[in-house]
């Protein structure tokens, strides 16, 4: 870790003069994959490839403690206040934590406490807004496995989880009332709207989105708008409490021709191959007894599932590696938005594995859609940020490709017409600096193994949907021709009954609506 | 539990209204489909985008919309009991395997079509399927407090402690189950293992959104027919009957609380 000035470009601090613990768990963690102040920019957190949650004090980078989560984490936040770190996982939930973990919890009391700070118990409260406690309708004590499935840590309490993996989310407040509400995504297309802390309230979703989200931005100067971005060829806006979609800017077009990372693609077969066979068997033991064997179905534990259904793990097992031609896989990565001096308004954003920032005039009204610039960097981005006075600073990858060579962390300046100039002069020494030994040797200091092992971007590859073969088959449709033959003695029936007119009709009315409105992964 | 021997009998005939109903025996399926993984299912990107038209061609023709929800309805045991008790609901079974999905199509398009050329019995022009993944799209079918009761009836029980995020009553699916129903509205759950029961209940009793409700205040609200449905409407129901096992119910209404 480094953390170093902007100004002078002096490294700060550092963790290569860490104590002994310290470096040893910075070891073990792995490369940290997100780091976040909190608002006082007093404190950080990190995430590495574990499960712990490593809090410090920027000043001196001292590890003030770390905590088991229940999963691995995908991000982490502060709250406005700092006092609860929220954290989402792979799993698809979402957790908080008390910035700093006090004493070990008194006892769990009925009545509960509405100061975050303190550690709670580990179930959620209802609040019923009754003035005195009633023994008989308050909460019973729970049973410890009722929330196994869902296990929490660390003195951390469940905010919501999604049965998908949740792959980012942020927190806000509503402008009327100021009500505080967390929005998370996952990879089934949802975008939620829910209270905050209590995240089991759900407001409403932002539905529309035909691919993966993978970034989410709350614009500072338009806090009612929600922008969002992910597989779907454009960025899209919406008014987040009512769910409205209110604009959408196509970004694909000019995104292409920076896409520097492709892929081969995972062809989605799955499970279903090993299912299918364990099917047949079964339909090859005989159509004996016809109630019985549909009544016969009793839960039996599935051999197929062993491992722990872990929502990354599980989603990336899909299907193999065909020798395919590399493809150019859109996951926008990070959004941001940026109000210039002059008053202008403008979106950033990158994609995973593009080599570009790309910029965008926040929209004025719902038609109007500017042009996109790009600051083209020649490198994968990896992470982006801008400041108030329209300075970027970008970090890239300079490991790929690595016959061209590139500063790490470059520096760019958006000026008031909207073009970018890639230096500016009173920074122009920060730049030079970053090509320090001392510093170069930290950032290159690292072999083709552990590069690739970082796995960068692996999100073009696990995040798409590919068709999936249907996991419980059509063991009676593709198999033995009986079983088709006899649904077809009900299906004429019908169709006889209904006179072919009536028939056609229905089917007609039933294909168009499918093509219109829903989703179809084939 | 020992298999029944067929006798060398064959089946009796079927009249013509029977013949239009599906047999079960074309419409194999083992009992498990996961609900993690992605399908290759059609769903509607959001409750704006679904025509029910498709599904209630003659009923929601005034932009009605379906207010009953049966979660893994298996073979339509409770909407086919329930349709003709409430005739102006639209009722609607999700399930996720293909087969047992198919066949319930086939039998309310079965019975459609009796009641419609042949007089008999009820029309069932109230009640429909769809094949959908209620743990991940439950949203999109169904807008913020559209439905007045949902159903899980006799859920898988997933007995493994690793499998118990699969089951369909957990912490975080609530959230998404009082979304869709309105406050005053009902979930019925029933199982015949009672462990299953215990979690069901407990899960719903420390979930801010539900309060228990007897059923005694049920019947008290005219609601006794649907709690008979329940218990004794479907296929799982029929069985544990049959071989004397105990059901255990448990319902919750939904209500509302306030932001702090």
């Amino acid at each position: 870790s480094l953390i170093i000035g902007v100004r002078t470009g002096n490294i700060l601090h550092t963790t290569q003069n860490a104590p002994e613990p310290t470096q040893e768990s910075l070891k073990r963690s792995g490369p940290i994959r997100s780091a976040v102040l909190d608002p006082t920019k007093t404190h950080l957190v990190t995430l590495a490839d574990d499960k712990l949650l490593k809090v410090w004090k920027v000043d001196g980078l001292e590890l003030l403690h770390e905590r088991e989560l229940p999963k691995r984490p995908t991000g982490a936040l502060f709250t406005e206040d700092g006092q609860t770190i929220v954290v989402a996982d792979k799993f698809g939930d979402v957790f908080r934590f008390p910035s700093l973990p006090s004493t070990p919890a008194p006892a769990p009391a009925l009545e509960t406490s509405t100061d975050p700070s303190q550690p709670e118990p580990k179930k959620r409260r209802r609040r019923k807004p009754k003035p005195h406690p009633n023994p008989k309708t308050d909460n019973p004590p729970v049973p410890r496995d009722s929330l196994i499935s869902h296990a929490s840590t660390s003195g951390g309490t469940l905010v919501l989880g999604h049965t998908s993996l949740l792959t980012t989310f942020l927190l806000t407040k509503d402008v009327k009332e100021g009500f505080e509400y967390v929005i998370t995504a996952d990879r089934d297309e949802h975008i939620r709207v829910s209270w905050f802390p209590k995240g089991y309230v759900i407001e409403g979703f932002c539905l529309g989105c035909t691919q993966f989200i993978s970034a989410l931005h709350v614009p500072s100067f338009a806090p009612s708008v929600l922008i969002s971005g992910g597989g779907d060829k454009s960025l899209m806006l919406w008014e987040w409490l009512s769910g409205k979609l209110i604009g959408e800017i196509p970004i694909w077009e000019k995104v292409e021709d920076y896409m520097g990372v492709k892929v081969k693609p995972y062809k989605g077969k799955e499970n279903g191959n090993q299912k299918k066979t364990r099917e047949g068997t079964e339909e090859e033991e005989g159509i004996e007894d016809e109630d019985k064997k549909m009544e016969d179905m009793e839960p039996v534990e599935n051999g197929g599932e062993d491992q722990d259904v872990d929502m990354a793990s599980l989603e990336e097992k899909q299907g193999e590696e065909i020798e395919d031609d590399e493809e150019k896989v859109l996951v926008v990565q990070k959004i941001s938005t940026l109000e210039t001096p002059d008053g202008k308004r403008w979106i950033l954003f990158s994609v995973v594995g593009g080599t570009a920032v790309f910029l965008t005039p926040f929209p004025q009204s719902e038609s109007s859609t500017g042009d996109i610039e790009c600051i083209d960097l020649g490198k994968p981005v990896l992470d982006f940020v801008a400041d108030s006075q329209g300075l970027v600073w970008i970090c890239v990858d300079v490991n790929w490709n690595p016959e061209v060579t590139s500063q790490a962390v470059r520096l760019s300046k958006i000026e008031t017409d909207g073009k970018v100039s890639s230096a500016f002069t009173f920074y122009e020494r920060l730049v030079i600096d970053w090509g320090r030994p001392q510093i170069s040797e930290i950032t290159s200091g690292t072999t083709p193994e552990e590069v690739s092992s970082l796995d960068l971007y692996s999100s073009l590859k696990t995040l798409p949907k590919r068709g999936g073969g249907d996991d419980d088959g059509d063991g009676g449709g593709d198999g033995p021709a009986g079983p088709e033959k006899g649904k077809m003695k009900s299906k004429e029936a019908v169709k006889k009954a209904l006179g072919n007119g009536e028939a056609e009709e229905e089917r007609q009315v039933k294909k168009q609506k499918p093509d219109q409105s829903s989703h179809s992964k084939e | 539990m020992t298999k029944r021997k067929r006798s060398s009998n064959p089946p009796p005939e079927r009249d013509d209204a029977q013949k239009l109903l599906p047999q079960k025996r074309f419409y194999r399926q083992r009992a498990h489909a996961n609900p993690f993984s992605d399908h290759a299912l059609d769903y509607p990107k959001s409750p704006e985008h679904v025509d029910w038209r498709v599904h209630y061609p003659r009923l929601a023709a005034e932009g009605k919309k379906p207010e009953f929800a049966d979660i893994g309805c298996g073979f339509g045991g409770l909407l086919i009991s329930l349709a003709p008790l409430y005739p102006d609901t639209l009722m609607l079974g999700m399930e996720i395997r293909v087969q047992v999905s198919q066949y319930v199509q086939d039998r309310i398009k079965g019975y459609r079509v009796a009641h419609d050329t042949e007089g008999k019995g009820f029309h069932y022009q109230n009640v429909s399927i769809v094949r959908a993944n209620a743990m991940k799209f439950l949203p999109n079918f169904f807008a913020k407090a559209s439905l007045s009761a949902l159903f899980f009836l006799f859920p898988d029980p997933h007995f493994k402690s690793r499998k118990h995020k699969a089951r369909i009553i957990s912490p975080t699916l609530l959230a998404e189950y009082a979304y869709v129903l309105r406050p005053g509205g009902i979930v019925y759950t029933i199982t015949d293992v009672k462990d299953l029961h215990e979690w069901m209940k407990s899960h719903l009793q420390n979930f801010p959104l539900f309060e228990p409700v007897s059923e005694e205040d049920l019947r008290a609200e005219g609601k006794g027919d649907i709690v008979d449905a329940v218990r004794n409407s479907t296929e799982e129901g029929k069985k544990v009957e049959r071989n004397k096992g105990e059901k255990w119910l448990a319902c919750f209404r939904r209500i509302e609380i306030s932001r702090d």
